[in-house]
């Protein structure tokens, strides 16, 4: 047997390149956020040659890399933008072979030696057939090929295409000159101890007895040496498609446009969703591969929150999803995979109304991302810090109380609640956004009347000021107000400040 | 001037950066700021402690504000019953103020229970029994929150004492709480004072104390949200605006003005007194001083010593002196500590001006003879000193002892702390302030920069920044963060507020301080991270200011190298070494000297008294002791280096600044190198006193008072003008005084020195193998690293013997009759003392028989075993490096059970390939740090040659002027202070040093090259003049090869 491994070097910045083609030959790095909650300071994962060699480090927080790198473009992966990669780059071994092993997200086996017909020029021709495709999807890829998976990935470790013979003897001679550092990725406590033994390249460890390496280093040291000389056991797991559903469909002419493609979408999806019905399973993913006109594959994961069998919201989700990337070239064919899962069954709170169904509400919210950017859509949450007007968004997450408590834009010195009262009522204010700027008369205790847009009024009693001042840190956004409230003679009271920076006036909003 | 009105605000409230990290000004800039905002008097109240309140005092003294001792205490969770304070569980803290003496000795004892026992980072816990025990002559300041334990404090303090606090810092809650605070004040009938809870002086300080807080809360300002305080307004702000904001609570602002003039209390008085000595019964202080004394002669002095005459004079002249000052029970402790020392066979030798007594001689506190050597007593001891002193520190001598660093010199200070008790004796504190590595770093780390690129900023910026320094920008700037950037400029900002903050206390290194009776009641104690040491809450200056005396007992590592090779020369050589009776002037010692051959010498073997060595052509023990003081910052920048040494060549005749001053100058060729010569200059020339000539010599080195010294430089005008001195020649002399102002040293200090260094060079000279064993096993200690004293030790004849289990010890030890020297175990990396002292017991027992047999014995771990046998340790058991890598491998993993199998099996034959000769020498640089193989330059040798690169060894012998080339290991990069940035590089190759003088605009050039390579091609043109060979460096190239492994570099200290 010939296996093919196919590994996607660097795939978060290859995945958020996909979606950000123009950042392509410039310096870019990839922003992840850790997964500790007390530490979630998104941090530089991967970078492209540019920012390496401007000096960006993995590990780099944003600030960080942008102090050293002015162009650098700090891009966030999401988890979409990875599953995409990875689900092109199955496409990529789907596109060779009916049945694949997918690794890690960033690599796929699959079985290379029935291809020798299709291409007679040799094992060269289909390596590089493989890289072709992957780069149509927007991967750049390495390749290898041996008899078996460990060689195989070992063989990616070090060159962007290799050929391992099948005979032990030839097969070792090719790992030989693989840095022992490759050979034992991942485990830096192996290639410490090779190189302590004075070892620097594969050929060095297959010279050493298995055995013994594996007394002295245990499973994975004597792994390293049979990889070393080319011997690997590792079984070769190949899968179909992942249960998926496959519903594909040829047009007869091209469709440039999403109305009556969404025609084409909801026949495919229908039949897949009959098919998950009768086996009782919803749909949890849909990839659509759409092949283009002349040529050309377009192929998007289109994310699903929750599992659903409604026909609607899929249909919904993929519509937005090609809405908001539409594909290069008008469409000549689709394929249709659809990920069965079992139907999440909510269990609803007695206490509290029932919500939206999750996988409604999934489609929702990705509809209205889809309108204002993913930015833009979420729960609202009081910033810690003194600037009243900040808020964030944050993800909307109905099923779990927020923790933070309400959404409370109160301000303190008519807030009734003090430390100990907690019976009080609390009085909340109704902002302007952006605050409305003003003009203010003063008098010598301060405000007197002031007049807006659509408020003209004089000033009967002023609290005040409240200075707050901060953020000298940001450039540009260093603030110095000093807050006031005024109960004004139209009989609501009114929160108003003085940018001391400047001494214009703003009236931030008005308390409930 | 106009008719003002005074304002009855005062601030009773006001933290400095004695508050560690919850502070922004120092105490002397908030006086400052309370002197221009109209205030008469402030309170200083830090956080648990009085850290600040002796600079607090003497810089109120000066501009005449009334200064409020006070502090901030913490207090224990359920200690005075629920409240209301920062955190559920502890109640907030009290803020008391000291009225009376009565009241400072019961805050001091307060702070000191309070910390006593806990964690030197923990702040203090004191509870409601504690405060009661300690509550006379305090007032209270309760907060600016209702507390509820309000009723208990009362009970504690008396009603009248305990007052609630309202603040007004334009913060829309405190507006409750003042209602609030109002309110429980009138109902329990407790006084209310307005505060402004004072962080910094002027407002704009406040970035660095949000810097400050980003420090304290470990979070950098994008994190730290509410933390930071919301405003700017917590700054001193002047008398009338406070009086302003409170116009409508006038009693507040009034009850301010009555509890100041309640605390009358000053530093002024602090009942500090110094403990008499325990003598025999019949005795008196002054006579069993005397007596001692004139035994000691009988020690000191041959019977027929010509010169007993002249001693005894002196004696009897300075017991007289020490009599009418009171001060003999000082010197019968210094005495006693001396005699403890001597008692358990541990080194001591007094050093500083101590030197010029006899008294000091013959008790054996001092090892130079001040009748011999002519030395001016008036330098230790004046009576017009003592008599015009207003304090008792003033009036103590300064007795500095050098004891071996290390456990010896622990175990002298825990006697001094068993003779005085754990309340009598502490350390001094050493107040850590920010350096400029430390705020970039706290700014930095602020302002969200990584520790990666922190570290990269540290490399460019100087341990300290001087006068006509770059700025801090311009070193960020070539670290790769220009001030083009918003942040990087808010870095360099904030660094710069930052720069001489204090950031936390730490221990002096031998300072200790002791009182007659309980010295908590002078200044809080606390405990230090060192187990078993207390330290005062003040530095060294601080207690001196305030009449507290101390005693150094200065760690020094010379000393314990000397101690220790006493016994290897007596084992290995069959020598007695008596460092009292040494040859003096021994030839081999001065031509040693001569040839700058000086690695590990006491004193001079730093870069430039290497250089000077061989211009100054030492013959005697005096032109050692003129080399000590010689390559000081004092006569650097006096300009006196050059002049001295073109008189002592004959190059530039000697002369006088005036005739007057020959006897005084005659010793050093007409240029002062002396503080005693410039108290002797101000006596002959200008007439002064003894005592005025001193408080010159104090004022000088004082290094807070310029006006003083203006004062003083007037009189000493006037005096030698009366005298006939010429402008000229007056300018002359003022120029040399002044110049002792950087660290000149007394005479007898260097010769102290001097009889260390010759000590030492003895050792080198002659006993080579023993010197470096007993440097190396004292390391880290001196100039140059392990590394460099082994390549000294080899050129020199030393045999060097590699680190091998079956023969070395924890330490290095001597072998072959002294002539070879056998690394210890201490130079594997990363092996735990316990392994090391496991194999000498085992190895003790009976020597090892193989690997296993090792393995099981020395129960070495892994990690262990692997370096032993990477380093050659191993070699007497398994074979090569890697056969014995190959077989702990194999012992480790399978462990003891399966370890004799492994002995039979498969370890007899390793399959790795074997170390080459360089391979070796980068393991034990990489796992020991050291080598006792070749030299890392000799395996680049070749390449070397084939550049053109000549041998350190042979550029004495090339011509002045000519360009070279040399290359080696980097092993000193200094700039000092005093070279107008100037750095002077040293590097080493197989033959020995070569040194590279590089100027300010080259290094800004080439920083990243001469700052970022352990191994260096250098090109420049050479200087040869008068023996000493160095380069003007202009051309830096890495050597390729040279991993950090190799960076063994004394940088820029």
């Amino acid at each position: 047997m010939r296996i093919a491994c196919v590994f996607v070097p660097q795939l978060a910045l290859q995945a958020v390149l996909r979606r950000t083609p123009e950042a392509r030959g410039g310096p870019v790095a990839v922003l992840e956020a850790g997964t500790n909650k007390a530490k979630r300071v998104a941090r530089v994962t991967e970078t492209s040659p540019e920012a390496r060699r401007a000096g960006v480090r993995a590990g780099m927080t944003g600030a960080q890399a942008s102090a050293v790198s002015a162009g650098l473009r700090l891009l966030t992966v999401t988890a979409a933008d990875r599953e995409a990669a990875s689900a092109a780059l199955a496409d990529v071994g789907y596109a060779f072979a009916a049945a694949i092993e997918r690794g890690d997200a960033d690599r796929i086996f699959f079985d290379s030696e029935d291809l020798a017909r299709l291409y007679p020029a040799g094992e060269t021709a289909i390596a590089q057939a493989v890289q072709a495709v992957a780069a149509r999807v927007g991967l750049g890829v390495r390749v290898a090929i041996a008899a078996s998976k460990g060689v195989a990935r070992l063989a990616t470790r070090a060159h962007e295409l290799a050929l391992i013979p099948t005979a032990a003897g030839p097969a070792r001679a090719a790992l030989a000159s693989i840095p022992v550092e490759l050979l034992a990725e991942g485990e830096p406590d192996l290639a410490a101890a090779f190189r302590r033994w004075g070892l620097r390249a594969a050929g060095d460890v297959a010279a050493l007895p298995v055995d013994a390496i594996g007394l002295r280093l245990g499973p994975a040291g004597a792994r390293a040496g049979r990889l070393a000389r080319g011997i690997d056991d590792e079984p070769f797991v190949p899968r179909l498609p992942d249960d998926a559903l496959e519903e594909a469909i040829e047009l007869d002419y091209p469709v440039a446009e999403l109305e009556p493609f969404s025609f084409v979408l909801r026949g495919l999806i229908d039949r897949a969703l009959t098919r998950l019905r009768e086996r009782s399973l919803a749909c949890a993913g849909l990839t659509v591969r759409l092949e283009l006109d002349p040529r050309g594959v377009d192929v998007r994961a289109v994310p699903i929150a929750a599992p659903t069998g409604d026909a609607a919201t899929l249909l919904q989700l993929a519509r937005l999803d090609l809405a908001r990337r539409p594909p290069a070239a008008p469409i000549v064919g689709v394929r249709l995979l659809a990920l069965p899962a079992r139907v999440r069954a909510t269990q609803l709170d007695i206490l509290r109304p029932a919500g939206p169904a999750p996988d409604r509400l999934a489609a929702t919210i990705a509809r209205l991302a889809a309108l204002v950017g993913p930015d833009n859509v979420g729960a609202p949450a009081v910033e810690e810090t003194w600037r009243e007007e900040a808020v964030a968004v944050t993800t909307y997450e109905p099923s779990r109380p927020d923790d933070r408590g309400p959404l409370s834009l109160t301000l303190s010195p008519l807030r009734g609640a003090r430390a100990n009262g907690g019976g009080d009522p609390q009085l909340t204010i109704r902002r302007w956004r952006p605050p409305e700027e003003i003009e203010m008369l003063l008098n010598r205790q301060g405000p007197a009347a002031f007049r807006g847009r659509e408020t003209t009024a004089r000033v009967l009693i002023a609290a005040g000021p409240y200075r707050l001042s901060g953020e000298w840190w940001k450039e540009g956004e260093h603030f110095q107000r000093a807050y006031w409230d005024v109960h004004a003679s139209d009989g609501a009271v009114y929160r108003v400040h003085q940018n001391e920076r400047d001494g214009r006036w703003y009236l931030d909003g008005y308390y409930d | 001037m106009g008719i003002t009105t005074r304002s009855d605000y005062v601030e009773l409230r006001c933290r400095s950066a004695f508050s560690f990290l919850d502070g922004a000004s120092m105490p002397e800039d908030l006086v400052a700021a309370a002197a221009a905002g109209d205030h008469d008097t402030l309170a200083l109240a830090d956080r648990d402690g009085v850290y600040g309140a002796p600079r607090f005092f003497a810089a109120a003294r000066k501009t005449g504000l009334r200064p409020i001792v006070g502090a901030e205490i913490s207090l224990a969770a359920g200690g005075v019953g629920p409240s209301q304070g920062p955190t559920v569980d502890r109640p907030a803290p009290v803020l008391l103020l000291v009225e009376d003496r009565r009241g400072y000795q019961n805050l001091c004892q307060l702070i000191t229970a309070a910390k006593a026992g806990r964690q030197k980072s923990d702040s203090v816990n004191a509870s409601l029994d504690l405060l009661a025990a300690h509550a006379g002559g305090l007032t209270v300041l309760a907060g600016p929150a209702p507390r509820a334990d309000l009723p208990a404090l009362c009970d504690v303090f008396g009603r009248d004492r305990v007052h609630l606090e309202v603040q007004r810092h334009f913060d829309a809650e405190e507006a409750h709480r003042n209602r609030d605070v109002l309110a429980q004040a009138a109902a329990l009938g407790v006084g209310v004072v307005a505060t402004n809870d004072v962080r910094y002086a002027a407002p704009l300080q406040r970035i660095v104390h949000d810097v400050l807080t980003c420090a304290r809360e470990k979070a950098t300002v994008d994190e730290i949200g509410r933390r930071l305080a919301p405003n700017a307004e917590r700054w001193l702000k002047p008398a009338r605006e406070m009086q302003l904001l409170f116009r409508d609570m006038p009693a507040a602002v009034r009850a301010t003005r009555a509890i100041a003039e309640r605390c009358a209390f000053t530093l002024a008085n602090l009942g500090y007194v110094f403990p008499d000595y325990d003598v025999p019964s019949g005795e008196t202080q002054q006579s069993y001083l005397a007596k001692l004394s004139w035994a000691g002669i009988g020690t000191r002095y041959a019977s027929d010593d010509k010169i007993l005459p002249r001693v005894r004079r002196q004696l009897a002249r300075e017991l007289g002196i020490i009599d009418r000052l009171g001060l003999a029970g000082y010197f019968l402790i210094v005495w006693d500590i001396v005699q403890f020392a001597r008692s358990r066979g541990i080194m001591v030798q007094g050093r500083g001006s101590a030197a010029n007594s006899a008294a000091c001689f013959v008790l054996g506190i001092t090892a130079v003879d001040p009748v011999r050597m002519d030395l001016l007593f008036e330098r230790f001891l004046s009576e017009e000193r003592v008599a015009a002193a207003d304090n008792m520190a003033d009036r103590m001598p300064d007795i500095d002892l050098d004891l071996p660093s290390g456990v010896e010199r622990e175990l002298v200070i825990q006697h001094v702390y068993e003779q005085y008790g754990a309340r009598g004796a502490a350390m001094t504190a050493n107040v850590i302030t920010y350096r400029p590595r430390m705020a970039v770093r706290d700014a930095g780390r602020a302002l969200g920069l990584s520790e990666e690129q922190l570290n990269r900023i540290a490399k460019h910026l100087p341990m300290w920044l001087m006068a006509g320094d770059e700025p801090l920008e311009t070193h960020l700037a070539a670290a790769g963060f220009p001030p083009t950037e918003h942040r990087n400029r808010l870095i360099g900002a904030a660094a710069r507020g930052l720069l001489n903050l204090p950031r936390h206390l730490g221990q002096h290194s031998g300072g200790m301080v002791i009182a007659a009776g309980r010295l908590d009641a002078v200044v809080p104690l606390e405990p230090a991270s060192m187990p078993g040491r207390v330290v005062v809450q003040w530095d060294k200056d601080d207690c001196a200011d305030l009449g507290i005396v101390k005693v150094d007992l200065l760690g020094l590592g010379m000393m314990a190298v000397l101690e220790d090779a006493v016994p290897l020369i007596q084992r290995h050589e069959g020598v007695t070494i008596d460092y009292a009776k040494l040859p003096a002037d021994d030839p081999k010692v001065y031509k040693m000297l001569r040839a700058a051959d000086t690695v590990g010498v006491f004193q001079v073997e730093s870069r430039a008294q290497m250089a000077t060595l061989p211009r100054m052509q030492p013959t005697h023990f005096y032109d050692l002791v003129v080399e000590v003081a010689i390559i000081r910052p004092g006569p650097i920048v006096g300009k006196m280096v050059n002049p001295y040494l073109a008189r002592r060549n004959g190059r530039e005749p000697v002369r006088y600044p005036h005739p007057s001053l020959e006897p005084i100058l005659k010793r050093t060729l007409g240029i002062p190198l002396f503080q005693e010569q410039l108290l002797r200059i101000a006596m002959t020339a200008a007439s002064f006193s003894g005592g005025q000539a001193d408080e010159l010599r104090r004022a000088i080195g004082f290094k807070r008072s310029q006006e003083r010294m203006n004062v003083i430089e007037v009189s000493l005008r006037a005096g030698m003008a009366a005298n006939g001195i010429t402008v000229a020649a007056q300018d002359e002399i003022v120029r040399g005084i002044k110049s002792f102002a950087l660290y000149g040293f007394p005479e007898s200090h260097a010769a102290s020195f001097a009889l260390l260094a010759y000590a030492s060079a003895y050792l080198k000279a002659h006993h080579h193998a023993a010197f470096t064993c007993a440097l190396l096993n004292n390391w880290p200690m001196g100039f140059y690293h392990p590394a460099t004293l082994v390549s000294d030790a080899v050129r020199h004849g030393v045999e060097p013997l590699p680190i091998d289990v079956m023969r070395s010890g924890w330490l290095c030890d001597l072998e072959k009759d002294g002539r070879a020297l056998r690394l210890g175990l201490r130079y594997v990396a990363g092996l735990r003392e316990e392994t090391g002292r496991r194999i000498e017991a085992a190895r003790a027992q009976a020597p090892f028989s193989s690997l296993p047999d090792f393995a099981a014995r020395a129960q070495a771990n892994e990690r262990e075993l692997a370096t032993l046998a990477e380093v050659g340790a191993l070699a007497a058991l398994g074979g090569t490096r890697r056969q014995a890598l190959w077989q702990v491998d194999a012992i480790g993993k399978s462990g003891a059970l399966f370890a004799r199998a492994v002995s039979t099996g498969a370890g007899a034959a390793a399959p790795l390939p074997e170390m080459t000769a360089e391979e070796e020498m980068e393991a034990d640089f990489h796992a020991g740090s050291i080598s006792t193989g070749p030299h890392p330059i000799s395996f680049a040798r070749a390449a070397l040659d084939r550049r053109g690169v000549t041998r350190a060894g042979d550029l004495l012998g090339v011509r002045d002027g000519r360009r070279v080339r040399i290359a080696g290991v980097v092993i000193v990069r200094q700039r000092p202070g005093t070279a107008k940035g100037f750095v002077f590089i040293t590097v080493e190759d197989e033959t020995g040093f070569a040194n590279a003088i590089v100027t300010p605009q080259r290094f800004a050039e080439h920083k990243h090259t001469i700052v970022g390579n352990s191994a260096l091609v250098i090109e420049g043109v050479l200087q040869n003049l008068e023996g000493v060979v160095s380069i003007r460096a202009d051309a830096f190239f890495a050597l390729e090869g040279f991993t950090a492994t190799f960076d063994i570099s004394h940088d820029f200290h």
